[in-house]
């Protein structure tokens, strides 16, 4: 499974792809959705970690382009914010999962497979 | 029907900034216990450094202990986005459950400074009823209060949620000191009359089964 | 409660208290003095002058009556007296025309013919034949009624050139008033001769008594003087002197109006009787209180009084019913507005907490994700290195702090959530306001500037208060910005004595049309977002501290809001009480 991370958050996202790495999951991470989109025309990803609040393009604004250039890939959305009108618009967008920070690893990765599977 | 707003607005901000303070107070305690271990990690990290190793696996509590305090710190802060945006709220249809249980869990410092210990009996499903959150929590927390003062030596204090015909009821059991007439002086004060107003409820003791109940309606009347 | 307490309508009172003076639209108990007064007057004047005026038209009614009937039996009366006198006059001059009184002389058939006419007229006492010397020829009455004669020449001289004459009352031994009639007859044969009588005034009272047409009429004689010639009933017998200050009537009949020593009024009526120095007076008191105007005002007051009162009722009580409605509505409004108000501060809580927790949850992220690596390398018996080790403990610390900055100015504000008023430096709750904005900046690349003096005065307020204007103002500037834009707050003193803080933003501006609104409540550009309420309210907020809010703007270059506050040795310089 090949899997890009999301997120401005720099501690985070790294931290986040080593845990990855530790349990064999391929992670590559960006900082801005602008960068995404970018390494997403030249790579492919199985699933997509999203945070919703970024600078730049905000969280469904890079899900829209990175599904214009890639439909199959999978969004999975990891954010502080929280907000019940977030979630529906993500959900209504194509999102598969919407995870709230902090996250239990292992959950994210029961998540990363269900949208691989389902 | 004009509401005494002065009153209600009064006794909101109170409530929210008691509560805030609460939440930022709790909050604060969980980040000095991770600052604390963040600490010890690095004693361990600086020692070993200096020569002295040490086995990784004696970090596992050190990490357990601040996963534990994140886990804390989240259903902190979720409760405190709930209550925020309670505020927002016009009357929506709520579970009289869930938000008793936000207003035991925002209010557990209070509680445990005073000794107290809560015992939950709610109804075994929701209990819905139509009101605007924030001011439901406002009436729910100054009734807790009193409860508290009303629950005499024994400190058990009872939480009980009834679904009626009518509505529903929540009623503070076991307030042994009830009926030595002081508390009830002062009990329902204007906050509470104006809440009371305002939330289409009626506030009522028992002094032989020494209870406090509180009785809503389905729906708000407007 | 007293009874006043009970009737006192409650916007009375409310009147007094100035909280709300600055939102209030009436003062209740002026409207209501001047409604009430007002109407009462426009209403009542009306009736009262109504009221009085047709007093005034009967009371004239009344005494143009009362002088028409005096003046009716003025002369009447005055013709039956003449008449009177006249008959007299001509029986004299009848019997004056028996020769026997000249070819006789014989006094003995002289008086058998005046005592036959004595009997036969009644009303003679005396009968006396005079000659031209003003020699007694004949006497009837062997008794000289009037005295001494001589005493009183002119008659003689009257009754020679007028050939009649009347006397003044006098009193006969008797005491009883008598007065003389004397005529100048001339005779077929022989010389004229003068005939004289004297008579009982008995008769002349009783003739002009009945003339008398009510109770408190009074008709007498009186002769130039003044003298009462027969009685009266209110002022005196014959002899009397009338009190009254009459006016000279040199002939026929008048009529006057004056007022007696009580101040009563008085019609008279003066009829002249031709022949005779007497006068008529008919005199009527005009008291229009009796003649049945009393009853009239009896009744009409019994009428008018309650009628009055009720109206004076209804006009209050419609005017009080009124201005309570208004001051209902205007309490309503005054409700909805505190109501609002609250929600708008509870709004801006509300969404302060909502943006603390989405920042603190990346640093709980961060601390999580750390030491679960440090646990999963710990389980995977891997080699941590130290500077892998305090890599992650440094992470830690940095969240830990970034979480208690975060939580630190929650802790602040909601401390100032209770209205208190206390000195307060600017510059460090304009920076503790901006950490809420912080992350929203950071992702949108908004850079924000604040430029403090060195030492700044502190002004007297509400920190709660302070905090929302702030937060409102830089809320809208945020929103006002493009990504990448720029706000600049400085603070300065102004005069010694005022404080200003400029916020500055290079957004879209607002146009000058909008500009005239943009403190009206309810006044939004945001479309549904907005309630456009914030600004409102914030502008009230800083008139109730004692400042004052300002903004310039063009379109398309910026806005700038300029809020200043007074700076007075710290006192209170707020309005509204």
């Amino acid at each position: 499974m090949k899997v890009l991370l999301v997120d401005d958050e720099y501690e985070m996202v790294t931290t986040l792809a080593e845990r990855l790495h530790l349990r064999a999951i391929d992670a590559d991470f960006v900082f801005s959705g602008k960068d995404a989109v970018t390494l997403i025309m030249e790579e492919m990803y199985d699933v997509v970690v999203l945070d919703m609040k970024m600078p730049g393009m905000s969280g469904l604004e890079t899900m829209e382009q990175i599904q214009e250039i890639r439909p199959k890939t999978k969004i999975i959305f990891l954010t502080g914010h929280g907000s019940v009108a977030d979630c529906e618009a993500s959900k209504k967008h194509g999102a598969c999962s919407y995870l709230l920070k902090p996250v239990d690893i292992e959950v994210l990765i029961e998540k990363m497979c269900e949208a691989l599977t389902g | 029907m004009s509401y005494n707003w002065e009153v209600i607005g009064q006794s909101g901000l109170q409530f929210y900034g008691k509560m805030s303070a609460s939440i930022s107070h709790e909050f604060k305690n969980v980040l000095a216990i991770i600052n604390e271990n963040a600490g010890l990690l690095e004693d361990f990290t600086l020692l070993a450094k200096k020569g002295r190793p040490f086995e990784l696996e004696r970090l596992n509590p050190v990490t357990e202990r601040v996963m534990k305090q994140v886990r804390r710190a989240d259903g902190i802060i979720k409760r405190m986005n709930t209550f925020a945006h309670s505020i927002d709220q016009s009357d929506t249809k709520i579970d009289l459950n869930e938000t008793l249980e936000l207003v035991v869990a925002l209010s557990e410092r209070f509680v445990a400074m005073r000794g107290v210990n809560i015992v939950k009996t709610f109804h075994p499903i929701p209990v819905m009823i139509t009101r605007r959150p924030f001011f439901l929590q406002n009436l729910i927390w100054l009734c807790l209060n009193f409860a508290m003062d009303a629950v005499g030596d024994e400190k058990t204090l009872g939480l009980v949620t009834e679904e009626t015909k009518e509505g529903a009821r929540v009623i503070f059991t076991n307030l042994k000191a009830l009926t030595s007439g002081s508390p009830m002086d002062t009990f329902p004060a204007e906050q509470e009359k104006a809440l009371l107003s305002l939330l289409n409820a009626q506030l009522a003791t028992d002094l032989e089964a020494v209870e406090l109940i509180i009785t809503f309606a389905r729906d708000i009347r407007r | 409660m007293s009874l006043i307490d009970k009737i006192k309508p409650k916007f009375w009172a409310e009147s007094k208290s100035t909280d709300d003076s600055h939102i209030t639209l009436f003062d209740y108990a002026g409207i209501w003095k001047y409604a009430a007064i007002g109407i009462s007057a426009i209403v009542i004047l009306p009736l009262i002058s109504l009221l009085l005026l047709y007093h005034y038209e009967h009371k004239e009614n009344l005494r143009n009556e009362l002088i028409r009937q005096v003046s009716c039996c003025s002369s009447n009366a005055g013709r039956s007296v003449a008449a009177f006198f006249s008959d007299r006059k001509t029986a004299l001059c009848f019997i004056a025309q028996d020769n026997r009184f000249t070819d006789a002389l014989d006094k003995k058939s002289i008086v058998e013919i005046l005592d036959r006419f004595k009997i036969a007229s009644g009303a003679f006492a005396d009968l006396e034949v005079i000659d031209l010397n003003n020699e007694t020829r004949a006497r009837l009455n062997p008794k000289d009624l009037q005295g001494k004669r001589s005493a009183n020449e002119g008659w003689l001289k009257e009754v020679n050139e007028k050939g009649a004459y009347v006397s003044d009352m006098f009193r006969d031994p008797d005491g009883d008033p008598h007065f003389l009639i004397a005529i100048r007859c001339k005779r077929s044969s022989g010389d004229p001769i003068i005939l004289r009588a004297a008579m009982n005034a008995e008769t002349l009272n009783i003739l002009t008594r009945a003339f008398e047409f009510s109770s408190d009429v009074d008709t007498f004689l009186i002769n130039q003087e003044g003298i009462l010639q027969t009685s009266s009933h209110s002022y005196g017998n014959t002899f009397g002197k009338i009190p009254l200050s009459l006016i000279p009537v040199s002939r026929g009949f008048k009529v006057q109006e004056l007022e007696d020593r009580s101040g009563q009024p008085l019609i008279i009526a003066s009829a002249i009787i031709e022949g005779t120095p007497f006068r008529l007076m008919t005199v009527a008191p005009f008291d229009y209180r009796v003649d049945g105007m009393s009853y009239l005002s009896k009744g009409f007051l019994l009428l008018f009084i309650p009628g009055i009162l009720g109206v004076l009722i209804i006009v209050i009580g419609i005017v009080t019913s009124l201005v309570s409605r208004i001051y209902e509505a205007d309490r309503t409004r005054v409700a909805v507005l505190h109501n609002i108000q609250y929600t708008n501060k509870m709004a801006s809580i509300g969404r302060l907490a909502a943006g603390v927790a989405h920042e603190i949850n990346n640093p709980l992220a961060i601390i999580n994700e750390k030491l679960g690596l440090l646990k999963d390398l710990i389980g995977l018996k891997k080699d941590v290195s130290h500077s892998k080790l305090l890599n992650i403990v440094e992470s830690m610390l940095s969240s830990v702090n970034r979480c208690s900055t975060v939580t630190h100015s929650l802790l602040g504000f909601a401390k100032h959530i209770d209205v208190r008023f206390e000195a307060v430096h600017i510059g460090p709750v304009i920076q503790e306001v901006l950490v809420f904005f912080k992350k929203e900046c950071e992702y949108r690349n908004i850079k924000v500037e604040l430029v403090t003096p060195e030492s700044l005065p502190s002004i007297e307020c509400d920190l709660g208060q302070i905090e929302q204007v702030f937060f409102n103002i830089i809320n809208n500037a945020i929103a006002a910005v493009d990504n990448g834009g720029k706000i600049e707050i400085e603070l300065s003193t102004v005069e010694p004595e005022m404080l200003s803080i400029r916020i500055r933003d290079d957004g879209c501006g607002i146009s000058a049309e909008n500009l005239r609104h943009i403190f009206d409540p309810f006044f939004s550009t945001k479309g549904e977002k907005g309630s456009g309420l914030g600004l409102s309210i914030t502008y009230g907020i800083v008139q109730k501290l004692g400042g004052n809010l300002d903004v310039k703007s063009k379109k398309g270059e910026g806005t700038t809001f300029i809020v200043s506050f007074p700076v007075k040795n710290g006192e209170i310089q707020h309005r509204g009480g």
